[in-house]
């Protein structure tokens, strides 16, 4: 736990920073425990490239205090291998879409708020004469206009728009000065929730399904049991937490700023090799099976880099986009530690 | 009523009804009540005032719209919180049997025993208190109208004012008077006052370097203080800074269903809450092997 606040404090200039960002974003960026959300580079292949090629990000895998000790040998429990896997995720970036029925229940939410609402005391908030008070009253006037229907129409509302269309009337001379302000105003432009990676149905982009968790799903270059999570064995003298980041390392590229949710996995798997299987007989002697513990992660930067070896390709998919790459009985054993939303 | 600030004498004179005429109104009745407490007179004659008072709060709680921090938490906060917290050896504390009679050490409050963990014991924000107390109000009732007003626009919602319990006479200070006023947050009122918190005002605070590592009151609780500048980053406030006479400073506190400071910090961490880190010597290495980050690390949290 206390890494996460130790993070959060290295984090914490970021996060100053962060607002300008924040304010930049229309669409609003989820938090995450580790005090950041993934944010998409600004400028997207060229930079990530160039950053990757400069230092690799660091993520909080912390090393045992056996670190120094390095051994290449597999570690081999009851005659299973034992494998270390990463679920690395990236969390919703938009607030889910609502339902027609959610829509039209909170709109109605919203008018019976409003006719129980204490009244607004406008001529404490607005100046008297100002603009922002005459646009208040303009814009009051249309609300009230536009929802004359709704519920019990009283005949102080309705002397009370009359009244604001009243005040908005003699605001004709005063134009130039709207126009001044309206332009040194910001305008608003709201980014699209589908985004060009959607349209194309671009999988391996991050910025796909932004109100979705994504999963990253890995293929090695073989005909069964080609896509999984990226996975690789224990060694000996290696924590979990390690030995997931060593392979995400090893098989995704040092290019992803990544954080271990605690050092505890959250599921495992366990397969029997096939017959006549030998997996690296010089390093791991006597198994017949592997047990594979998954360890949960969180994406904040970066993307993977196939380096066309161990791994030939790569996608980030929901948890119901998976089982049409997964094997049936992996998707079983994985599916019920993956997020429905 | 010479003593008023002119803004607030403004905001009498302007507003002939809304939320700042149910506050005076407010806070009018307290000064009775605490008249007729004083005087020890309890005549029937005043009960007519309360007949006159404005309701204006809102009886019921709408939900308008989907609440980002609250899906936030559902969706990732949550999960990870059970992942970090789960305590995979747990063992359930031994019931003391009846008739047993159990010593304390020292004047220490008896914690309840830890509880197995559950998915449904996932710490959650219950609630959010925002208080403030001026001490201006010692000398005019009225100067509370300006911080009671603050206290609304940031909020949303109609504060309640506190009188004092006990009079202070150092002070001035006599019981019944009003000193404060406060809000309790809950629902998507109090996500919407956390996501303010925590982006807009919170991250403009220059010098503050967050909240302490050993922040909580060991039963979920965690607060904080705001100086009298923090009032103005609020976006409410900013806009409109001239119409508050004075500003005043305020206390902010988190309720969460967590049962340790860990768990509370997690919880808002998870929320975007800067927490500060106390700067630890770095552990003299045993090895030649330079002490890199990692190893601090883990040396640190071994």
């Amino acid at each position: 736990m206390s890494s996460i606040l130790r993070r959060q404090m290295l984090r914490a200039a970021g996060s100053m920073r962060g607002i300008a960002r924040s304010q930049i974003q229309v669409v609003p960026a989820r938090l995450s425990l580790a005090a950041r959300s993934y944010t998409s580079a600004t400028s997207p292949a060229s930079a990530a490239a160039a950053a990757a090629a400069e230092a690799p990000f660091k993520s909080n895998i912390s090393t045992t205090s056996s670190a120094g000790v390095s051994s290449t040998k597999d570690l081999i429990i009851n005659g299973n291998r034992i494998v270390a896997g990463a679920v690395v995720s990236r969390q919703p970036l938009i607030v889910r879409d609502l339902t027609p029925f959610e829509q039209e229940y909170f709109l109605y939410q919203k008018n019976l708020e409003r006719e129980s609402a204490a009244p607004f005391g406008a001529e404490f908030y607005f100046k008297k004469g100002s603009v922002a008070e005459r646009r208040w009253k303009q814009q009051e006037a249309e609300r009230l206009a536009s929802q004359s229907t709704f519920g019990s129409s009283s005949p102080s509302k309705s002397s009370k728009a009359e009244a604001a269309a009243a005040g908005s009337e003699g605001a004709e001379d005063e134009i130039s000065e709207e126009d001044r302000v309206a332009a040194m105003e910001a305008k608003i432009e709201f980014v699209d929730r589908t985004t060009e990676a959607d349209r194309k149905n671009d999988v391996r982009s991050l910025e796909r399904a932004l109100a979705r968790t994504l999963y990253l799903i890995v293929k090695k270059p073989r005909e069964q049991h080609a896509w999984q999570f990226p996975q690789g064995g224990v060694r000996v003298c290696e924590n979990l937490q390690e030995a997931a980041g060593r392979e995400l390392q090893e098989e995704c590229g040092g290019n992803m700023d990544l954080w271990f949710v605690g050092r505890v996995p959250i599921g495992h798997y366990n397969y029997s090799f096939p017959k006549g299987f030998a997996p690296k007989t010089e390093t791991s002697p006597g198994a017949n099976g592997a047990k594979v513990f998954f360890m949960k992660a969180h994406i904040f930067a970066g993307q993977v880099q196939v380096d066309n070896k161990e791994i030939v390709d790569f996608a980030w998919v929901t948890k119901q986009e998976m089982k049409d790459y997964v094997a049936p009985e992996y998707y079983e054993a994985v599916k019920d530690m993956l997020s429905d939303f | 009523m010479a003593a008023i600030a002119p803004s607030t004498r403004m905001l009498f004179s302007h507003s002939l009804r809304g939320s700042v005429v149910a506050a005076s109104q407010q806070i009018r009745l307290a000064s009775t009540a605490a008249a007729k407490k004083t005087s020890g007179s309890k005549t029937s004659s005043n009960n007519n005032d309360s007949t006159d008072t404005v309701i204006l709060e809102a009886k019921e709680e709408y939900t308008t719209g989907i609440s980002r921090l609250r899906e936030h938490y559902n969706h990732t906060v949550q999960d990870d919180l059970m992942v970090l917290t789960y305590n995979h050896t747990f063992k359930p504390k031994a019931k003391i049997p009846e008739g047993v009679r159990v010593e304390l050490k020292g004047n220490k409050h008896i914690k309840p025993a830890p509880k197995a963990p559950s998915p449904r014991r996932i710490p959650e924000l219950v609630k959010i208190d925002v208080h403030c107390m001026m001490k201006e109000a010692l000398t005019s009732k009225f100067n509370l109208l300006s911080g009671f007003m603050a206290i609304q626009s940031i909020t949303g919602e109609m504060p309640e004012i506190i009188n004092s319990k006990k009079g202070v006479h150092p002070w001035k200070l006599r019981a019944g008077n009003p000193i404060g006023c406060k809000v309790t947050l809950k629902g998507d009122k109090m996500y919407q006052f956390m996501d303010k918190l925590v982006e807009v005002v919170l991250p403009r605070m220059k010098e503050w370097p967050g909240l302490p590592e050993s922040a909580g009151d060991a039963t979920g609780n965690i607060g904080m203080g705001f100086p009298p500048s923090a009032l103005s980053l609020f976006p409410e406030i900013e806009h409109n800074f001239d119409m508050f006479p004075r500003m005043t400073g305020f206390h902010v506190t988190f309720n969460t269903t967590a049962s340790t400071n860990l768990e509370a910090r997690l919880l808002l961490s998870g929320f975007n809450m800067p927490f500060q880190q106390k700067i630890r010597s770095a552990p003299v290495p045993k090895a030649a092997a330079p002490a890199t980050p990692s190893s601090i690390d883990a040396k640190a949290s071994a």
